[in-house]
């Protein structure tokens, strides 16, 4: 057995016609035209309560209206646009700019005049102002989490005018998701005899300007203990890119302490497939891992298509989409969290 | 799209499940070629929630240690069906892993290579939650273009923290001679052999392949399993009897022949000689020496040397075998898997 299973195959082979051979229109799937005409109270909500935005003319993402006077929280790692950067970045020696941040709102007013105010690492929201009133902002859901198998509701094709939607259901347990550190102090680790190590350090890294050096070992990240690779990354999971972190170390036997400002861990420009999974799943997120709690949905998203509100049948938001992972796999920040971090990013703008 | 109204009531619903029950009347939201009001999503939604946690029970991970692939329990004593791709073959040993993390230990028992259906069966003997089978492909309960269901799988291999993924979705393509539907449930690696629901919890589906777009999510029809040959059996009973069925695409078929246990014989009174041992073969590993003395294999006497040469040129490589053998008056018994040539 080598690998994970499900063959890949192309289904043209099946004819159209042919004995006992039947297809369904498209417009009658589960998320075609007439199956979502259903959903129009819902489709109002999202097209009131999400914004589009575009990187030059390209839409790298959608947004949540937090506010009537135009905060909105969007996926973050998205807003430079993949093929964007690609673009801009060119072969000629000089790097050009970017294509400026612009955002559609309702039936399509256009705002200009973008700021992005801060951003949340640790969950890749980020904060956008725009200058307006009389917005319709979110509502958030007053029950608990949806349970399994909740129906969702969230953005689909979308133009300047008209948000479309898409349905699917709750569709596995909420949790944690693990992956890589968002940040890095630039040091090898090593573990012996029960403490942890500096193996190595690297040159222009956070960990040698704040005067680390090899052989050196580590005691205490913050206020916690560590002495092991796994409790120095529980801190490290928690900062975002320029956070202090208080270092207390031992070399040879005298005790010292430092601050490491630590540095972004560079993201993979492209999202390349890893796994045959993969490369069966069109275009999924640049991050879609190490998040401290994400909902699961079946809602098919694609790269462009994150940072939207997800809502319920009431038109109560119970999330904001955060990740495409793969085919079977749509990842969204819970509403409890959001609202969690839109308090943090408003308090520390 | 046309409604088709079979009152052939030939068959009522059969399935493992004695004394379960399930409504006559197809549902309503099935009737229509899309639900008109949202109370009639939120009937779908219902439906999916009453079924969803009953149906996550029994459905399991399969794995052999290096790969992963998803099963459904069928009877309260463990049978499991499952895609051939996943199995791979007969009378192999692999691990179900439940929704719990609790895990069993299962040999896969029969399976249809062209069509991708499989068995396997948990070997621990106790009683596990099961789920109901559609198994006749035309009753008044069959699933229908259009209908609504779920699937269930382990995408991408055992979460533990996450469970297995629930899809829903609509039956969008039926082919009753291939015996194969096709969802908008989006399936991925992992998920083989994993069930598709219909909105009462019962099994119509097995998952198989996908294409590249994500409405080409491909399921062997339950029914798929029971299908009678031409003789009239059915193939349930030959899966069950652990029959390896048809040329592939989805499982190669054993080579016979190719089992190679690894001894040079002498014929002697009472049996076969071993004069000469393969130092790394089978055999020798297991302990069988120089001057033993072959008696029998598998219970049958094995006296001349063409009798062994006719009985390893049907056995296949992987396949055990059980050696009774006499060393000086003393009977020694080895049990010893043929390996590649």
């Amino acid at each position: 057995m080598k690998g994970i299973f499900i063959t890949c195959s192309v289904c043209a082979g099946l004819t159209v016609s042919g004995l006992g051979q039947e297809s369904l229109d498209s417009n009658l799937r589960i998320n075609g035209k007439r199956t979502l005409e259903v959903f129009s109270p819902q489709q109002e909500v999202i097209q009131n309560i999400s914004a589009l935005v575009y990187r030059g003319y390209k839409r790298v993402a959608y947004g949540v209206i937090m506010s009537e006077d135009g905060y909105i929280l969007t996926k973050a790692s998205e807003l430079e646009g993949r093929s964007v950067l690609a673009e801009a970045s060119g072969e000629e020696s000089e790097i050009k700019p970017l294509p400026p941040l612009t955002i559609r709102i309702g039936d399509g007013v256009l705002y200009e005049d973008v700021k992005v105010v801060k951003v949340d690492a640790r969950w890749d929201i980020a904060l956008l102002k725009v200058e307006a009133s009389g917005l319709t902002p979110v509502q958030f859901v007053e029950d608990p989490e949806p349970s399994h198998g909740s129906v969702v509701i969230a953005n689909g094709a979308s133009s300047r005018h008209l948000r479309r939607i898409k349905m699917g259901v709750v569709s596995a347990h909420t949790r944690k998701i693990t992956g890589p550190t968002l940040v890095v102090m630039g040091v090898g680790l090593e573990e012996k005899d029960g403490k942890l190590f500096i193996k190595s350090v690297t040159k222009d890294g956070a960990a040698n300007e704040a005067g680390l050096r090899a052989e050196d070992q580590i005691i205490q990240a913050d206020e916690t203990p560590v002495a092991k690779r796994d409790e120095l990354i529980e801190v490290l999971m928690l900062k975002n890119p320029g956070d202090e972190l208080k270092v207390k170390y031992i070399r040879g036997d005298k005790k010292a302490s430092c601050v490491v400002r630590v540095m972004a861990r560079p993201i993979a420009n492209g999202a390349a497939p890893v796994n045959r999974n993969d490369s069966m799943s069109g275009r999924f997120s640049r991050r879609r891992d190490s998040f401290p709690r994400v909902m699961q949905v079946d809602v098919s998203m694609d790269d462009r298509s994150c940072g939207g509100p997800l809502i319920n049948l009431s038109g109560q938001c119970v999330g904001l989409v955060i990740a495409r992972a793969n085919r079977a796999e749509t990842f969204a920040v819970p509403a409890e969290e959001l609202k969690e971090v839109y308090k943090n990013l408003m308090e520390n703008k | 799209m046309k409604q088709r109204y079979n009152w052939s009531c030939l068959m009522l619903f059969l399935g493992f499940a004695l004394g379960g029950s399930h409504s006559l009347a197809r549902l309503d939201f099935n009737e229509k070629s899309t639900p008109d009001s949202i109370e009639e999503i939120k009937a779908i939604e219902a439906a999916l929630k009453t079924h969803l946690e009953r149906t996550r029970q029994a459905t399991v991970c399969i794995t052999n240690g290096q790969g992963f692939g998803t099963g459904v329990i069928v009877s309260k004593e463990g049978l499991v069906m499952t895609a051939a791709h996943v199995t791979a073959g007969v009378d192999k040993e692999f691990k179900v892993i439940m929704e719990d993390g609790t895990e069993y230990e299962a040999k896969s028992l029969g399976l249809d290579s062209e069509t991708d259906a499989a068995l396997l069966k948990i070997t621990e003997k106790k009683e596990f939650p099961f789920v109901v089978v559609e198994d006749k492909p035309q009753s008044r309960m069959t699933t229908r273009l259009g209908d609504w269901v779920y699937s269930l799988g382990h995408a991408g291999g055992f979460d533990k923290a996450r469970g297995s993924v629930v899809r829903l979705g609509r039956i969008v393509r039926l082919n009753h001679a291939s015996a194969t539907l096709q969802s908008d449930c989006k399936l991925i690696g992992g998920d083989s052999g994993g069930p598709l629901f219909n909105m009462e919890g019962i099994l119509v589906g097995i998952h198989s392949r996908v294409g590249v777009v994500l409405d080409q999510n491909m399921h062997v029809a339950s029914y798929d399993f029971f299908k009678p040959d031409k003789d009239g059996v059915k193939k349930w009973d030959r899966l069950l009897a652990s029959e390896f069925l048809g040329l592939g695409p989805f499982a190669q078929r054993p080579v016979k022949g190719g089992g190679f246990i690894g001894v040079a014989v002498e014929e002697v009174e009472e049996g076969l000689k071993i004069t000469d041992l393969d130092e790394t073969a089978p055999a020798h590993e297991e302990g069988v020496l120089v001057g033993d003395v072959l008696l029998s294999i598998n219970g049958e006497e094995m006296k001349t040397k063409k009798a062994l040469v006719d009985f390893l040129k049907q056995r296949t490589v992987g396949e055990k075998i059980h050696l009774k053998l006499n060393r000086a008056g003393e009977i020694k018994e080895y049990t010893v898997a043929l390996v590649q040539r």
